[in-house]
C-alpha cells in the first residue's frame, strides 16, 4: 500500500445534527443539512475505513470504477468519501487512510500510515 | 379505531411493460376492485404509492390520473412518496382512513414505470432516495450503499458472499412459481457468485431488477368485508418508522433502526410474537437487505440472518418461508408498487390461493417494506379470517 503521512486539516462539525463538513457554511453560514452553527476544529486528517465499496456501475456523468468509503475520522466522526491511491491493492475494513483534499465528488482520502488507533 | 380488512387484491404483472404508469396503475385497480366485488362507485378514497414518475416518465400528479383511468369518482386521490417504501406507506394511509372511520372502502395502489430510462439515468434517479448532499453527489448509488452495509456485516459477523448468493437462489426458486414475477427462472449458486460486479461485494444477482408494474388492494371496515365475496383477511397492524437517509448518520449500519421500531410497534399492536408468523415478505432490494430485515424484525439474532436461506428455513417448505412471491429479487421491484405487491402476496397465501407456492396452514403473515438505505420502513401484519 502506498502509505502517506497525514496533514492536519480543519473540519467543521455541526452543533445540531453532528454531521462533519470539510468546508464552512459559505454565504448562508451554518450546516448545509440542518442549519445549526458549525464549529471549526483542527484534526489529524487520519482515519480508518469503516466500510467501502468499489463501484462498477456509475450514475450518469460519472466514470466507473471508483471507490467509496465510510471513514471514521479521528477527532471528528464518520464521513462518506472517495478513496484513491490504493493502486492494485484492495482497501480493508479498519485500514488507515489520510485526508487528501476536497474534490468535485466530495472529500478524498488516500491509503495512509498506520495510526495509533489502528495499532492499538 | 375500527378493525380493517383486505377485501381485494390486484397485480399488473411485474417486468418490462410497454404501457405507461397510468395504465398499469389502473389495470391493478380494476383487478383489485373485481376481486373485492366492489365497483368504482363504492370507493371513497384513493391512495397511490409512487416514487419518481416525473423523473422516470415525465408524468407527475399521478393519483388523479390513475383514479380517472380506473373509473373512480371525484373522490380524494393522494400520491404517497417514501422512496421504495411508497407502497407500504400508501397502504398505511388507507388503513388509517378506514380505521379512523373517515371512509368505509378505500382503494390503495402502487405503481412504477422504470424501464424506459437507461441504466445510468435509473441509478441517478434511485440515488436521490439517499441523501443528495452527502451521498448521491459523491456517486453513492443504491447498490454502493448496500454494498458498504454488506461489507460491514461481513466484517462483524463473518457473513460471506456465498451466504448472500443463497438468498438470491432461494428467491429465484420462489419466483419460478409466480406467474406475475419479472424473473421466473431459477438460478444457480455459481451464477450468483460469478455474475457481473455492480458495487463490491455485490454482484448483479444480488440486486433486485429494474421493473415496471403495479399492485392494488381494496381495504374496508371489517364489518363490510363479511358481505363481500372474497375470503376475508384482516390487517392486524400497520406500523411505520423513520431514520436519517444518510448512512454516515447511523451508528451501526448493519441495523436499521426504522425496521426495528416499526416491527416492534407492529408486533405490539397485533399482539403477536415473531415466532408466531407463518410467512413474511421482506424488502430484499439486495440480498444483504433480506438478511438485515430478518435480524431487525426479530426473526433471527443479529449476525444470524444468513441461516434463513443457508439452512432452508426461509425457503418454501421451511419453518417460516420468506418472499414466497420471489421477493423484490425475482418478482421484480417497480419501486412504488413493491409494498402493495407484498400485501397482495400475503393475502393470496392467507386465503390459500397461492397454488404451487402455497404455504400450508398459513394464518399470520408479515410484510416489511423499506425506503432508501433504512430511512423509512412500513411493517404490516395480516391474519387469515374475519
Amino acid at each position: 500500500m502506498m502509505a502517506r503521512a497525514a496533514a492536519a486539516v480543519v473540519v467543521f462539525s455541526c452543533t445540531g445534527c453532528g454531521r462533519v463538513h470539510f468546508e464552512d457554511g459559505g454565504g448562508s453560514g451554518g450546516c448545509g443539512h440542518c442549519g445549526a452553527a458549525l464549529v471549526g476544529k483542527k484534526v489529524s486528517g487520519r482515519g480508518n475505513i469503516y466500510a467501502f465499496s468499489v463501484v462498477h456501475i456509475a450514475p450518469e456523468q460519472m466514470d466507473a470504477p471508483y471507490t467509496l468509503a465510510l471513514v471514521d475520522l479521528e477527532g471528528a466522526g464518520r464521513v462518506l468519501c472517495r478513496l484513491d491511491g490504493f493502486g492494485v491493492e484492495i482497501p480493508t475494513v479498519g485500514g488507515p487512510v489520510v485526508f487528501e483534499g476536497n474534490s468535485p465528488r466530495g472529500p478524498l482520502f488516500r491509503a495512509g500510515e498506520i495510526s495509533e488507533n489502528a495499532r492499538g | 379505531m375500527r378493525s380493517v380488512s383486505i377485501a381485494g387484491i390486484g397485480i399488473a404483472s411485474f417486468g418490462v411493460r410497454t404501457e405507461n404508469a397510468v395504465r398499469l396503475g389502473a389495470e391493478a385497480c380494476r383487478v383489485a376492485m373485481a376481486d373485492a366485488g366492489v365497483g368504482p362507485e363504492r370507493v371513497e378514497v384513493f391512495f397511490l404509492g409512487n416514487f419518481a414518475s416525473q423523473a422516470f416518465t415525465g408524468q407527475n400528479h399521478l393519483a388523479p390520473a390513475v383514479a380517472h383511468a380506473a373509473g373512480l369518482g371525484p373522490i380524494p386521490c393522494t400520491r404517497v412518496e417514501g422512496a421504495c417504501a411508497s407502497g407500504g406507506l400508501a397502504v398505511r394511509q388507507g388503513a388509517l382512513a378506514v380505521a379512523s372511520g373517515a371512509a368505509d372502502i378505500v382503494l390503495v395502489a402502487g405503481v412504477e414505470k422504470m424501464t424506459s430510462a437507461g441504466s445510468g439515468r435509473t441509478a441517478e434517479i434511485l440515488a436521490a432516495a439517499g441523501d443528495f448532499e452527502c451521498e448521491a453527489s459523491l456517486g453513492a448509488t443504491f447498490p454502493a450503499l448496500f454494498a458498504m452495509i454488506a461489507r460491514r456485516h461481513m466484517h462483524e459477523y463473518g457473513t460471506t458472499h456465498e451466504d448472500l448468493a443463497e438468498v438470491a437462489v432461494k428467491n429465484h426458486a420462489h419466483g419460478h412459481l409466480n406467474p406475475d414475477a419479472h424473473y421466473q427462472k431459477e438460478i444457480t449458486r455459481e451464477q450468483a457468485l460469478s455474475a457481473r460486479e455492480v458495487a463490491t461485494p455485490l454482484r448483479l444477482l444480488d440486486c433486485a431488477p429494474i421493473s415496471d408494474g403495479a399492485a392494488a388492494v381494496v381495504l374496508c371496515a371489517s364489518e363490510i368485508a363479511a358481505d363481500l365475496p372474497s375470503a376475508p383477511v384482516r390487517l392486524l397492524a400497520s406500523a411505520q418508522a423513520s431514520d436519517s437517509p444518510a448512512l454516515a448518520d447511523k451508528g451501526d449500519i448493519t441495523r436499521f433502526r426504522a425496521t426495528v421500531s416499526a416491527a416492534e410497534e407492529a408486533f405490539q399492536s397485533a399482539g403477536v410474537q415473531p415466532e408466531e408468523i407463518d410467512l413474511a415478505e421482506v424488502h430484499d432490494c439486495f440480498t444483504i437487505a433480506e438478511i438485515l430485515a430478518l435480524e431487525d424484525i426479530g426473526f433471527y439474532r443479529k449476525g444470524e440472518g444468513v441461516r434463513g436461506a443457508r439452512d432452508g428455513e426461509t425457503a418454501l417448505g421451511g419453518a417460516m418461508p420468506v418472499n414466497t412471491s420471489g421477493g423484490l429479487k425475482a418478482k421484480g421491484h417497480p419501486v412504488g408498487a413493491t409494498g402493495v405487491g407484498q400485501i397482495c402476496e400475503l393475502v393470496r397465501q392467507l386465503r390459500g390461493e397461492a397454488g404451487p407456492r402455497q404455504v400450508l396452514g398459513a394464518e399470520l403473515g408479515l410484510a416489511h417494506n423499506l425506503g432508501g438505505s433504512g430511512a423509512t420502513c412500513a411493517v404490516h401484519i395480516l391474519a387469515a379470517g374475519a
